[in-house]
């Protein structure tokens, strides 16, 4: 473990989140993704209110990690570039869900 | 305080901003609007448009069934350029379907009701008696359950507005296309000024 003041009893799997999916802009991008069959960039950048920049930088990286995948795609002759999610995103998204869930379930106030 | 987030919530957002083009009010409108804009002509002189009843009348109820394609149509040109392509997820796709199914049986429950009628003199004469409230309550039940499956809460004020106009109309005994007319006057300003919002949101 990196902190040392951190160990696994104090705190508890807060190490273990997918910081693939924790960022903020990619997780945006996955919870649309979880919800729909697919999208193209534009509709993507859209729903999601990130550049086209932002939004292409964050989609290779989760393209790279397998969690979702691009491809081009002809629709009555006309050329998209659509996102869906793959399983293996599918699967680690709700791990990430069940995760989060479990973590802050059992969080009382101080 | 942020709310919650809600996977449902965020499909039924994606899925109502691809809606709010006003596109399927308009063209519900226009088609009701054709279908039964020629009652007027002809109530204001029978006897000069009787002559082109068929051109007025009949010609636009004949070609109602061309408002989904151009309703498809219109989608490609104002909305998918505008948003992008999107699939929505089997569950919506469901949906959609119920909807269309549920207007196919609406068509064959008034196709078996007619039938009944045409042998019943008892039930000809109820369905003639109560015309405009039999309407008015389909209305409302059609706008209601198009509301309800796809979550475009618009068609619930149709819904009830269907259902006042035609029961007015049955107590002011108004002629029954007038309440149809009022109906599609509306829809088609919503969908209008929902089209101008839209295009102004997006342009």
């Amino acid at each position: 473990m990196s902190n040392p003041n951190l160990n696994d009893t104090d705190l508890p799997k807060v190490h273990d989140f997918d910081r693939l999916i924790h960022e903020p802009a990619r997780l945006t991008i996955l919870l649309h993704l979880f919800v729909l069959k697919s999208a193209d960039y534009v509709f993507l950048t859209r729903q999601t209110g990130l550049t086209w920049g932002n939004l292409s930088a964050h989609l290779t990286k989760l393209e790279e990690a397998g969690y979702i995948k691009i491809e081009k795609k002809f629709v009555e002759r006309k050329p998209y570039t659509l996102v869906h999610l793959t399983v293996k995103g599918r699967t680690a998204f709700r791990a990430y869900q069940r995760r989060m869930k479990h973590m802050f379930d059992g969080l009382d106030d101080f | 305080m942020t709310a919650p987030i809600s996977l449902k919530e965020i499909e039924r957002k994606a899925f109502l901003s691809y809606h709010q083009d006003g596109l399927a009010d308009i063209c519900l409108s226009l088609a009701l609007l054709t279908s039964f804009i020629g009652f007027i002509f002809f109530e204001l002189n029978p006897v000069l448009f009787t002559e082109v009843l068929w051109i007025i009348m009949i010609a636009p109820i004949s070609i109602v069934w061309l408002w989904p394609i151009i309703y498809v149509g219109m989608k490609k040109s104002f909305t998918v350029s505008r948003l992008g392509y999107v699939e929505f997820s089997p569950k919506r796709t469901r949906k959609t379907k119920a909807i269309f199914a549920m207007f196919l049986i609406v068509n064959i429950i008034a196709f078996i009701a007619g039938s009944i009628a045409l042998v019943s003199r008892e039930f000809t004469a109820f369905l003639f008696a109560h015309f405009l409230i039999i309407l008015g309550f389909i209305g409302w039940l059609l706008f209601s359950l198009v509301a309800y499956l796809s979550n475009v809460q618009r068609f619930y004020v149709y819904g009830i507005l269907t259902a006042v106009l035609f029961i007015l109309s049955f107590y002011l005994n108004i002629a029954f296309y007038k309440p149809i007319l009022a109906m599609g006057a509306v829809i088609l300003v919503t969908g209008i000024a929902l089209l101008i919002r839209f295009l102004r949101k997006y342009p």
